[in-house]
């Protein structure tokens, strides 16, 4: 089964991106994850649109926006416990992810996010 | 002449003996080396040279790795930054560039003679391992070359490079993969005419791209050929981590069209006027989400309008961080109505813009019922 969001992207959606998520089984640390990523590509990449699709039984996420090319695989990370602005949340983001795959196509950033398995 | 001067002279031709012997030998070694072809050649080696200096045993560690069984003893040791000499086992060790051998065993300690010998011994092994490593490697990349140009044979057959345009249409189009074979791909079938992309570059890119080129026509006999393609299709990118945009567009002669776009970038159409409407995608990008049950949408073109596909290698085309764009292609259909020149304009105003991934562009132009083209 494939479950399935798609919002408008503006900081209105992350209210019901949250809902959806945690009704899937993510944790609090992995809904803030996908929150930051989202909130990203919405700030900084100016992305319209944003689908999310949760796999069934397993804790993958897949990302979709329409945002500027935005590979969070590249670029600094900063250090946990620097609070300094953009830095932050990415390093939460590869902290929490077990595995974060990056494509760009067609004008879509696509991200794989792995979180393991659900606890049933 | 005296018994000490005697044996004087007997230790002195002993020595001078044994200075030819190892003259001998050590030319006889460069010989040998220069002969070696393979790891077995430089064991034979250097088993011999453990002969010749009476050693009990000899070992070379290349790259980390031992070459042959070595007593539990020495594989505990570490490599050493020069040389090594232990008593215990009558151990003499010499390094050289990516590796280190060992010699043990011996009944008399090794002189700085015999030390001289083995690091010679030494370095000769080392360079003829690198010798063998680098001709290993071309052999490698000689065969991956040549599967590359098979793969790139198989691919240019799947893919055409050029398509022909559809009854009542003009078609000029530009297809350049990034490499010798990629991700875009575009086929021709009766009335329809497809563009699509599938992420990565290079070979996986193009396995998928061949992939769905086998799988295009098949879905387009279906009923709901979007439904078709998804379903063939998806599973198959989903588990290789890909994802794919496409457009598919039946033309009709009477000018009426129909696309479906899975998350192709915006078809451009320029009207008459010189507007420039925007045909968005009617799904998300194949391999990730479900197709809408109804994701073909129509419209129409008079004699003289413009139909443009293109994928993101033209928007995406960068000049330090900047994006070609959707704006700067638009205003460029907007400002020419005849597709050779607006082909010329496009490629002027891409110059300075570094295009990093496969190309592909269709202009299509409806020329109207009864035309001969």
């Amino acid at each position: 089964m494939r479950l399935v969001l798609t919002l408008p992207a503006c900081t209105g959606s992350l209210e019901p991106l949250s809902e959806f998520l945690r009704a899937q089984g993510l944790g609090i640390l992995e809904e803030l994850v996908v929150n930051e990523l989202v909130t990203n590509a919405i700030v900084h990449g100016r992305a319209r649109c944003f689908r999310v699709r949760m796999g069934s039984g397993c804790k993958r996420v897949w990302l979709l926006d329409d945002g500027m090319p935005f590979n969070p695989l590249e670029g600094p990370v900063r250090p946990m416990g620097e609070m300094r602005e953009g830095g932050y949340g990415m390093a939460i983001v590869h902290k929490v992810a077990r595995g974060l795959r990056y494509s760009r196509k067609g004008g879509w950033n696509c991200l794989t996010l792995e979180f393991g398995e659900v606890e049933r | 002449m005296p018994d000490t001067a005697l044996q004087e002279l007997e230790n002195l031709s002993e020595a001078l003996a044994d200075c030819y012997d190892r003259t001998v030998w050590l030319e006889h070694l460069m010989v040998r080396s220069a002969q070696i072809a393979s790891e077995a050649d430089v064991l034979a080696l250097l088993s011999e040279a453990a002969q010749e200096l009476s050693c009990a045993g000899a070992a070379i560690c290349a790259r980390g790795r031992w070459l042959q069984e070595v007593p539990s003893w020495l594989a505990a040791l570490p490599a050493p930054a020069k040389r090594l000499q232990r008593r215990e086992e009558a151990l003499y060790a010499v390094a050289f560039p990516g590796g280190w051998l060992a010699l043990w065993g011996r009944s008399r300690p090794f002189s700085a003679h015999d030390q001289r010998i083995v690091d010679a011994l030494a370095q000769m092994i080392g360079v003829s391992l690198e010798r063998l490593e680098d001709q290993a490697l071309r052999e490698r990349l000689r065969l991956e070359e040549h599967e590359r140009a098979l793969a790139s044979q198989i691919w240019s057959t799947l893919v055409p490079n050029q398509l022909s345009a559809p009854t009542g249409y003009t078609l000029l189009s530009s297809f350049q993969p990034a490499r010798d074979l990629g991700g875009d791909f575009q086929l021709a079938l009766g009335s329809w005419r497809v563009l699509g992309d599938v992420s990565g570059k290079g070979l996986p890119a193009a396995m998928h791209s061949g992939l769905l080129s086998g799988l295009v026509p098949i879905a387009l006999e279906q009923p709901n050929p979007l439904k078709a393609l998804a379903s063939a299709a998806a599973p198959l990118l989903e588990r290789a981590g890909a994802f794919a945009t496409l457009a598919l567009i039946n033309f009709e002669q009477n000018g009426s069209l129909v696309y479906g776009s899975f998350g192709h970038p915006p078809l451009l159409v320029r009207r008459l006027d010189g507007r420039v409407e925007t045909l968005g995608a009617t799904a998300p990008p194949l391999g990730l989400f479900d197709p809408p049950p109804e994701a073909m949408r129509h419209f129409e073109l008079r004699p003289g309008e413009l139909l443009l596909v293109y994928t993101d290698g033209l928007i995406e085309a960068a000049r330090n961080g900047e994006l070609f764009g959707l704006e700067r292609l638009s205003n460029l259909l907007e400002a020419n109505s005849e597709p050779e020149v607006f082909l010329q304009e496009l490629r002027a105003a891409m110059h300075a813009f570094e295009v990093s991934d496969d190309f592909g562009l269709h202009i299509y132009r409806y020329v109207g019922v009864g035309s001969c083209d």
